[in-house]
């Protein structure tokens, strides 16, 4: 089976140059060679594969299966029947659908307030130098490096009722009472823009790099404005990356649970939680399973028609 | 003429520039805002959250100490992170090389399963796991969190590790080789100096993420183990002084710090790129 792969050329064409002169030991060589190239990279593999298989997919492959069997009691559930009560059961919910409604709004105001933000930052971005870029990105970095929990403080001192842009309003006099800005959408979509503002950031700043400035100054020198520039050259060629920052800050929002959970309070729940709240606290496990595979087939499904929408196939080959 | 088209380009040029400085001083201020004001509050000398104007104080960073659970939480957090940050690069290293120096069957299939967690929700990740734990019988312990926490931060490690191989030309290797060296002395005078830094990012990367996990630790933690994160979690959600925000204030230097070697060793911009 290994004897029939094709060996790593390269490696291969060198060593037999280096034992030219002696024909028993560049035959040696060569099977040493087929062996080695073939057997290493499965044995370099195969510690994470694994884990991977043993911790990853084993237990997806498990939870998927007990999402079609009947809760008898907590932690508890039987397979002998497999039904797919579990998954009606959740469609047939209003609530539900309006939670997974909200995931979808959710997804959607982020993934647009990302990009109209993070345009103009990676932009900028570009035009910067040296250090001062390297500043630049420690700004829009660091709130990645902080963790979610603290971020999630640091937006609940913000906007509390008693918090600190409440009390400045207040005390401007714009306002006479506080205006409600925690445990509402709002505080969830700025929490979790703010999360993943990097994420469209990068993307957008890489493919800006990769235009030829050179193409730019061809259109200014045929007569077109700066404005012209940046909506008929700029833009359209930073395209792949507006759509792959888009798809990530996306499908990171779908799955976003901790910053709605701390942001959002008991009225405006995501589809993460439900899956928590089953899984954990009921210990309903083939409900939980059901609504963590809802949620991964939304995901995919509404991934998969953004790139169908918004891929353009005929500029695949200028990028 | 000509001359004042120049002068109104010139001017609608600034125009454009100073707009564009607006906003982005703006993103800044948004970016940045929670966590300046987590730093600040966290010296209140009250029991609210307000930024302290005539009087600072420190005793809510006195509190901390009197609660031994969250020092042995940021224990927890730090050994944890320790081990599968190690584990994960050893093991996404050797992946690594093999996925960008090697032709094999099923590369592709093996490449999009260790990059399989990254694109898989935390909370299905966590109720897989859930499950699993409880019917093998290694819920709530070490082992468990360590390999959620490895198979969590693999896709960083390759990615990292695999940016820095693919930066090293082949020729090196094969003219260490041509000149007589053995793989094994290749591998270790020739691949491993040049790929150095890009393994160490990798682990700081891994560590990173792994500090800061919380999603999965609500599904797979029991009582016995309790990370750091995942306490603060807990502990906004009843009562909530702010003792969280000094805990949060030592959590940004710390993440800062961390932050500061990472751009000395790699650089930041190729963590993403």
């Amino acid at each position: 089976m290994f004897i029939s792969r094709k060996p790593d050329a390269g490696v291969a064409v060198i060593t037999d140059r280096r034992f030219q002169t002696d024909a028993e030991m560049i035959q040696d060589k060569k099977t040493w060679n087929k062996a080695k190239t073939n057997w290493v990279p499965y044995v370099l593999v195969l510690p994470l594969f694994i884990i991977i298989a043993v911790f990853l997919v084993v237990p997806l492959v498990n939870s998927f299966i007990v999402s079609f069997s009947t809760y008898t009691a907590p932690m508890q559930y039987d397979l002998s029947k497999p039904t797919i009560t579990n998954y009606i059961k959740f469609f047939s919910s209003t609530t539900n659908l309006s939670v997974m409604a909200r995931t979808i709004r959710l997804s959607v105001i982020t993934t647009i307030l990302c990009i109209v933000l993070g345009y103009p930052a990676a932009y900028y971005m570009t035009k910067l130098k040296g250090r001062a870029q390297q500043l630049y990105l420690l700004v829009y970095l660091a709130p990645w490096m902080i963790n979610v929990v603290v971020k999630a403080l640091g937006w609940q001192i913000l906007l509390s009722n008693n918090g600190i842009i409440n009390s400045a309003l207040m005390t401007l006099g714009i306002t006479s009472g506080p205006i409600k800005m925690m445990f509402t959408e709002f505080a969830v979509t700025l929490g979790v823009t703010h999360g993943s503002m990097v994420f469209a950031i990068l993307p957008i700043y890489t493919s800006l790099c990769a235009i030829d400035p050179n193409i730019g100054y061809a259109a200014q020198n045929l007569g077109a404005t700066k404005r012209q520039v940046f909506f008929k050259v700029t833009l359209p060629l930073s395209r792949n990356g507006i759509l792959s920052g888009s798809l990530i800050v996306f499908a990171m929002t779908m799955a976003t649970y901790t910053t709605p959970v701390l942001l959002g309070g008991s009225k405006n729940h995501v589809m993460s939680y439900l899956v928590q709240e089953q899984s954990t606290k009921l210990m309903n496990w083939p409900y939980g399973g059901a609504i963590s595979f809802i949620l991964v087939i939304c995901s995919l499904v509404l991934t998969a028609v953004i790139q169908r929408v918004f891929e353009d196939k005929r500029r695949m080959d200028v990028m | 003429m000509a001359k004042d088209k120049d002068t109104v380009k010139e001017i609608k040029q600034k125009e454009t520039r100073g707009w564009l400085m607006v906003v982005n001083i703006i993103l800044t201020i948004f970016m940045l805002a929670p966590i300046f004001i987590i730093v600040l509050t966290s010296f209140t000398p009250t029991s609210q959250y307000k930024i302290p104007t005539t009087q600072w104080s420190l005793q809510w960073y006195q509190q901390i100490f009197t609660r031994p659970a969250y020092i042995k939480g940021f224990g927890f957090s730090m050994v944890l992170a320790l081990i599968s940050a190690l584990i994960s690069t050893l093991v996404g290293f050797m992946a690594s090389f093999a996925l960008c120096r090697y032709n094999f069957k099923g590369k592709k299939l093996v490449d999009s399963l260790f990059f399989a967690p990254l694109s898989i929700p935390g909370v299905v990740i966590g109720n897989a796991l859930i499950i699993y734990y409880s019917k093998v019988g290694i819920y709530d312990t070490f082992f468990s969190f360590l390999m959620a926490h490895v198979i969590l931060t693999v896709p960083y490690v390759i990615k990292t590790i695999s940016t820095s191989i693919a930066g090293v030309s082949k020729d090196m290797e094969l003219a260490a080789l041509n000149l007589g060296a053995s793989y094994f002395t290749t591998f270790r005078k020739i691949t491993i100096p040049l790929i150095k830094t890009g393994v160490v990012g990798a682990f700081i990367y891994a560590y990173l993420v792994s500090f800061g996990e919380v999603t999965i630790a609500i599904f797979i933690s029991g009582s016995k183990y309790v990370s750091l994160p995942l306490m603060m979690y807990n502990y906004m959600q009843d009562s909530n002084t702010p003792m969280i925000a000094a805990i949060s204030t030592l959590l940004i230097v710390y993440a800062l710090l961390l932050m500061v070697v990472v751009n000395k060793v790699v650089g930041l911009k190729k963590l993403f790129a």
